[in-house]
């Protein structure tokens, strides 16, 4: 590591101070420092940073320098004759090296380790390494500077040998040769980042990797012609641990062979978007870098089964592994660990000739070191990513799980062979799956997604965008189970209703993210419900569902991606961030606006008798997260009760105590039955007026309770599986359910009818709020 | 509140004081705990030639307020913490309003104790005091004396200007 207290150590121990100036040192005998004569070949000039072949004589100079400051200071002190004063000057000056680096590595500010570096020279020995080791480069400029700076012939201090890491990927555009080349100075670099430096020649870039021994990590993704570079650095650097050669279409089996060859050590290998690259070198890869991590392969259309193969047997420690978009790959690439590792040579022997791919490479290597692996599990891997290997099914699923029981992140998007079987299979990772995307796994239903909300109870992200198949009962039983969720999508699930909102947003206050892009049965007022139930939400989309494509609530809509075409732009329909909040205070002010007009103060008469009510059924459930945003009018019951707007008591199992004035709640589910139709076709009869309005709020009143979307519409998709869950919901919904409910026990008929007026108007939404736009739209 | 002798130890300072410590609090101080592991007999008294009283009792009342920390990996290194500065908590921040010369203490008395949190504590405070200063600024403030010859200073805010460039 850099400065280590060791070497620092060294340091201090080093040679009694001496009286001379390190600059008259130097220029007596500049041969000794390896920098001004630009000898780049090997670690001289070491700072005291660890190991280093000729660093001690380098080390002592600088620290000479720096004493023989501190002497003069000290005669200096004695001049002045007061001993008071003479302490106090010893006091900071005698802060050991160690502790002064310490101290200086917490100022973040460049600007303040340039002070410090001016302030005396033990400072600036102990500045100028932190300043240096990962320099602040954000622009060619700087970079021509410190290039200058490293290849003048005596620069007061070893510059080139401080940096550690250099990261010029913020103006890689702007590289050449020119900038480039004076880097080679820069010897003990262990971290170079050149991405997509396209103006730098193979020949400069094999130049520098060649004077870089140190190199640990390095990327070069984008970079074209790196092809030649890499088999310089396998060649040259050996303690190499990652690279990254990602979307470098000239590298090729060659030189990922060599890496193979020399990069015992690999950890992380980036090679996505390698077009040239095979099986020929990629399997020899994974068989031979046994401490590989990470490794993406994503896109590499050549790769095949036998490299993937050759991952799961080899790479015990692999935590990370990405294969984006790798059609061929199927079911063989994955193999039965368990089985295997148990398995005699004869055994293995005889496995051999039914995997022909491996025949090319076999000779060298003793079939059980080809096909045994070192364990039965891949124990350690978290991350696995099959996007679009559309050549899966549900077998390889079923492997994979197997073999890698802790799995956390599990991507098979667009594996579109895949069924239930393989959500039942996932199932089986339990706890320890916390991030899943099924999307477009189109086949699967709401069987399998039962079955996993059930036993992956720690999912955290969920995405299962265009299952078709599903409906509110996926939802139901996610909602139900995975206290954790923050972030799911639905985007496409088209059966999805205002029903499987209610029950999402029920009990996910947790909830960050919400995907509802192509719902389009979901209604504004379930949206309204959403936004002020779950009040950590960044991120919500509503592309493509009608009712939001109105300039109302465009307004608070985040700008469309410039790329997107015309037809994506008018559909797009995102609120993030601040947007998030605008939205929920837009429909807030409409519904006050809306309880102002329409109500009469009956409303609150009915919070009052609340408190006698509360013992609706299921009140007492546990489960029911309060909710504080509630206000004693407008009743949010939650999903289980589905209650009737109008039914004053709180939401079962709702304290009064959370019902919280200041921030008024969204109507809640009970309208929710017509609402649906009519806020399908709003954009063409929204601005058919108010009266309109409320003569659909009249029909509204009375069909509601009874209608056809009522309780019962949890019916057609109650499988098996749910039957707990409309058990409960039958208990819950209990009164509820007779159409006479709205003008049950503690409500007042007026109060129920004049609410519901203004149920109608949200429904009939624009109404009130934007006439003009209506009839501009008109 | 000693029930048991085995759970105090004695520790010495450079003016011959005698601190009897719970030995929990104690093994905050990495130094004190390997001693305490290589010399089991609990009577030792354990000197600390390199420690005034003054501040080994301003040092023992940090650790008795973080006796319940967990303790920090062994190998965690500065590099995680490196550039977070101003996050120091709101007891240590108090603790750690001191004059300047108990705080140069501190930091060496946490230095050679082996106290790793209290010496970032310490370190993360002299930082605070650096910022936003010039050179000149941060000599006064220190009382360092500038040892550059006046063409070396110059040579050297030369070379390392290019840093400036934000």
């Amino acid at each position: 590591m850099f400065l280590t207290q060791e070497s620092l150590a060294q340091l201090s121990l080093s040679t009694p101070p001496r009286p001379h100036r390190w600059h008259a040192y130097v220029s007596a005998t500049p041969s000794a420092t390896s920098v001004s004569d630009g000898e780049e070949g090997e670690g001289e000039g070491d700072v005291g940073m660890g190991i280093g072949k000729n660093s001690i004589l380098l080390d002592e100079e600088v620290q000479a320098w720096a004493d023989a400051g501190r002497v003069r200071t000290r005669e200096k002190g004695k001049g002045k004759g007061k001993e008071k004063e003479k302490d106090r000057i010893g006091l900071w000056e005698g802060l050991p090296q160690e502790i002064l680096i310490q101290v200086l590595r917490h100022l973040g500010d460049t600007r303040d380790l340039l002070s410090a570096l001016l302030v005396s020279r033990t400072w600036c020995l102990c500045a100028f390494p932190i300043l240096w080791y990962k320099p602040p480069l954000t622009n060619a400029y700087q970079l021509a500077y410190l290039s200058r700076i490293i290849s003048q012939p005596h620069p007061s201090l070893p510059y080139a040998n401080a940096i550690r890491r250099l990261n010029l990927a913020a103006f890689s555009s702007a590289l050449s040769d020119d900038l480039v080349e004076p880097l080679a100075r820069c010897t003990r670099v262990e971290r170079l980042t050149l991405t997509a430096a396209n103006g730098v020649s193979a020949e400069v870039l094999k130049k520098v990797v060649k004077c870089m021994p140190e190199l640990c990590v390095v990327d070069f993704s984008g970079v074209e012609h790196v092809d030649p570079v890499i088999e310089v650095l396998a060649e040259g650097s050996r303690r190499l641990q990652g690279f990254s050669v990602g979307g470098c279409m000239s590298v090729g089996d060659e030189s990922v062979l060599k890496i193979a060859k020399y990069s015992k050590i690999l950890r992380r290998a980036k090679l996505n978007d390698c077009h040239r690259l095979t099986d020929t070198s990629l399997a020899p890869l994974a068989r031979s870098c046994i401490h590989l991590l990470e490794i993406d392969l994503s896109r590499v259309p050549q790769l095949s089964d036998a490299t993937l193969y050759s991952i799961f047997v080899h790479d015990l420690h692999l935590r990370d592994l990405k294969l984006q978009n790798n059609t061929s790959i199927t079911d063989d690439a994955f193999p039965r660990l368990a089985e295997l590792y148990h398995m005699s040579v004869d055994e293995l022997t005889h496995l051999a000739p039914y995997r022909p791919e491996y025949a090319s490479y076999s000779l060298d290597t003793g079939v059980r070191r080809l096909y045994q692996p070192a364990a039965p599990l891949l124990d350690l891997l978290r991350v696995v990513d099959f996007t679009g290997c559309t050549g899966l099914r549900d077998g390889a699923v079923e492997t994979l799980i197997a073999n890698t029981p802790k799995l956390r992140n599990l991507t098979l998007a667009k594996c579109s062979e895949l069924t239930d079987a393989a959500v039942e299979s996932i199932g089986r990772l339990g706890k320890h799956l916390h991030y899943l995307h099924l999307g477009h796994v189109s086949k699967i239903t709401d069987v399998a997604v039962t079955k996993l909300a059930r036993a992956c109870t720690r999912l955290r992200y969920v995405d299962l965008a265009c299952c078709q198949n599903l409906t509110d009962l996926s939802v139901f039983e996610l909602a139900a189970n995975l206290p954790k969720l923050k972030r799911i999508g639905l985007v496409k699930v088209i059966n999805l209703t205002d029903e499987g909102i209610y029950a999402l947003v029920e009990r996910h206050s947790s909830l960050e993210r919400i995907h509802l892009s192509y719902c389009d049965k979901v209604s504004v007022k379930a949206v309204a419900f959403l936004l002020n139930r779950v009040l950590r939400l960044t991120h919500l989309s509503l592309t493509g569902i009608p009712v939001f494509k109105t300039s109302e609530f465009q307004q608070f809509c985040r700008p469309a991606p410039a790329d997107f075409n015309e037809h994506q732009q008018s559909a797009f329909c995102v609120f993030s961030g601040h947007g998030v909040h605008a939205l929920r205070h837009y429909l807030n002010a409409i519904q006050v606006n809306d309880i102002a007009r329409s109500d009469d103060g009956s409303t609150r008469r009915g919070s009052d008798s609340s408190t006698s009510s509360i013992t609706v059924p299921g009140g007492s459930s546990p489960r029911v997260v309060s909710n504080p945003f509630h206000v004693p009018g407008t009743f949010i019951s939650s999903r289980r009760s589905s209650a009737p707007v109008d039914n004053p008591s709180l939401g079962p199992g709702v304290p009064e105590m959370a019902f919280v004035r200041q921030s008024p709640n969204f109507l809640a589910p009970e309208g929710r039955s017509t609402n649906l139709n009519v806020n399908v076709f709003r954009p063409l009869g929204a601005a058919a007026g108010r009266s309109r309005d409320s003569s659909a709020s009249s029909i509204d009143t009375r069909e509601r309770p009874g209608g056809p979307r009522g309780p019962h519409s949890y019916a057609p998709t109650t499988g098996p599986s749910s039957r707990g869950l409309s058990t409960r919901r039958s208990m819950d919904v209990g009164g509820s359910r007779s159409p006479g409910r709205m003008d049950g026990e503690s409500v007042p008929m007026s109060s129920s009818g004049s609410r519901l007026r203004w149920v109608a108007d949200m429904v009939g939404w624009s109404s009130g709020a934007s006439s003009g736009d209506d009839t501009q739209r008109r | 509140m000693s029930t048991e002798k085995k759970d105090t130890v004695i520790l010495q300072t450079s003016d011959e004081e005698q601190f009897t410590v719970e030995k929990k609090v104690a093994e905050r101080s990495s130094l004190i705990k390997s001693m305490l592991e290589d010399l089991p007999t609990q009577e030792a008294i354990i000197p600390l030639p390199n420690v005034s009283s003054s501040v080994l009792s301003k040092v023992l009342e940090y650790c008795d307020h973080h006796k319940n920390d967990p303790l920090p990996p062994p190998d965690a290194d500065a590099d995680d913490s490196r550039r977070k500065t101003s996050d120091i908590g709101e007891w240590d921040a108090k603790f750690i309003q001191v004059d300047q010369e108990m705080l140069f203490e501190i930091i060496l008395a946490s230095n050679y104790l082996d106290i790793k949190p209290l010496l970032d504590v310490g370190c993360k405070t002299v930082a605070n005091m650096i910022k936003g200063k010039t050179p000149e600024q941060i000599r006064t403030l220190f009382n360092i004396t500038n040892d550059f010859t006046a063409e070396e200073e110059e040579q050297i805010r030369k070379e390392n200007e290019w840093a400036e460039d934000r």
